[in-house]
């Protein structure tokens, strides 16, 4: 059906994966330090062309809608302000970023904008090489995650998720179950106060893993 | 009190609404998610699971814990007639897809045994919850639409149970390579299971997905559960128990 829907819902959902990844990624060495600044790049860069206008028209207030939880949680404590209430200004700082597509990356500090913006900079005309690359199979703790990056005339133009969060990749399905009379429903949004969400989410840090081993391989001014 | 860390590279949300010492419920909770991802970490390299990964811990030597997990895949792999599988075709063996319920749940009890009756545990989207929030109502979950990230398709009611979600948002994939074509309508987006705690919830709406259309079918037949699964058309097909559940 809604092929623009699935496009937003992935990259909205990119963009936070990015944003827990950051912390995720706060005490890793040089290397994979290294492939966040990359992602940052790259989830700028990656949209079809012919997708660019839908994206731009509707992405970029998402993943701050979707924030606010996470940030009033963030404030009731004390002990973890070295992680997350980060998250708030930067979200906010990052809007305006001058991305191909303006989705708010957040970043977890701001001398840290500044660094990945320099890195985009640099990069994203040329430094990668034209052709396709596979990131490792991360593990993730509910599935595994696996990305492939294409680069044509030095611009990364997609990003493949080969592998995802599914148990089905070693399952076996089962065909033929009849399924007994249920009552159906075509989904509507709700606006009701909740207190919390049940939805499947992707692990940033495999994501992230993957997506910066890609990039290593084709090659970027900083790879 | 409520707290949201990053985890097992996923936020985890503790929200303990007794009164007393919550401050420490809610650091013991987010220290037992550390020491789980020190024992099951695929990533590190002195965890328990790379060891037995890498062939130095077996049988005896590994600890209460890995063979618990190990011992609750096996069973959930009979009863889910094989679709939930932890062993992997390289020979090696991933309970990731246990762990995660399975740490949420004995967070819970741990709650329980502080002599805590209301609180609120969440990680990567799977929950459990008992008694009532801070505003002295009965916990309200809602269910994610597998569209979009910002939206609530349903507003569950549930009780003292677990609620977990299986599926994956990054098949939006094909949008990226046009000649993969558009999924097909039938393809089950998501299904939300609810449980007696959030280790059974979590196992079966793994499985549930897995099976894709035959998955709500398998929860409507299976006793304690019940599921709303959501097609790629955005049409959902739900248990016969599951309206009870649903905030009026």
């Amino acid at each position: 059906m809604n092929k623009t829907f699935l496009s937003l819902a992935f990259l909205t959902a990119s963009g936070v994966y990015v944003a827990y990844a950051n912390h995720a990624l706060d005490g890793l060495t040089a290397p994979e330090a290294r492939a966040e600044e990359q992602s940052d790049s790259l989830t700028g860069a990656a949209e079809l062309p012919s997708k660019a206008a839908t994206v731009q028209s509707s992405a970029p207030a998402k993943p701050v809608q979707h924030l606010p939880q996470l940030v009033a949680s963030a404030e009731a404590s004390a002990p973890p302000a070295a992680t997350l209430p980060k998250l708030a200004p930067v979200i906010v700082a990052a809007t305006p970023a001058p991305q191909p597509i303006p989705m708010p990356l957040p970043r977890p500090t701001t001398a840290s904008v500044q660094q990945t913006q320099s890195v985009a900079a640099a990069t994203s005309p040329s430094g990668y090489r034209d052709g396709s690359y596979t990131g490792t199979d991360e593990n993730a703790y509910y599935g595994r995650v696996q990305v492939q990056v294409v680069v044509a005339h030095g611009e990364i133009t997609g990003v493949k998720v080969l592998d995802y969060p599914s148990d089905r990749r070693t399952s076996r399905a089962i065909n033929g179950q009849a399924l007994p009379m249920l009552q159906r429903e075509v989904i509507q949004a709700q606006n009701d106060q909740i207190d919390g969400v049940s939805g499947a989410t992707l692990t940033s840090e495999a994501y992230i893993r993957s997506l910066g081993n890609a990039l290593s391989k084709a090659g970027g001014s900083n790879a | 009190m409520r707290e949201t860390r990053i985890i097992m590279g996923m936020p985890i949300t503790v929200e303990v609404a007794d009164a007393g010492d919550a401050r420490g419920a809610i650091e013991a909770v987010f220290a037992y998610f550390v020491s789980v991802d020190e024992r099951f970490s695929p990533y590190k390299p002195d965890s328990e699971l790379s060891a037995m990964n890498r062939g130095e811990l077996a049988g005896s030597t590994l600890s209460a814990e890995m063979h618990e997990v190990l011992v609750l895949s096996e069973l959930t792999r009979h009863q889910t007639k094989g679709v939930f599988d932890i062993r992997r075709p390289d020979g090696r063996v991933d309970p990731s897809g246990m762990v995660k319920g399975w740490a949420i749940r004995n967070a819970a009890r741990r709650l329980e045994a502080m002599g805590i009756a209301n609180y609120y545990v969440e990680a990567g989207g799977d929950i459990q919850c008992r008694g009532h929030s801070e505003s002295g109502g009965r916990w309200r979950i809602g269910i994610r639409s597998p569209f979009d990230d910002t939206q609530v398709v349903k507003v569950l009611v549930p009780g003292d149970c677990g609620v977990a979600t299986s599926g994956d948002y990054v098949r939006g994939q094909h949008i990226y390579d046009p000649r993969l074509g558009a999924a097909p309508q039938e393809a089950i987006a998501s299904i939300t299971v609810v449980g007696p705690d959030i280790y059974e919830a979590d196992r079966f709406a793994t499985a549930a997905f897995a099976m894709g259309q035959g998955g709500i079918g398998f929860i409507e037949e299976t006793y304690g559960l019940e599921g709303y699964a959501i097609d790629r058309s955005g049409v959902a097909t739900m248990t016969s128990g599951f309206n009870r559940m649903v905030a009026s």
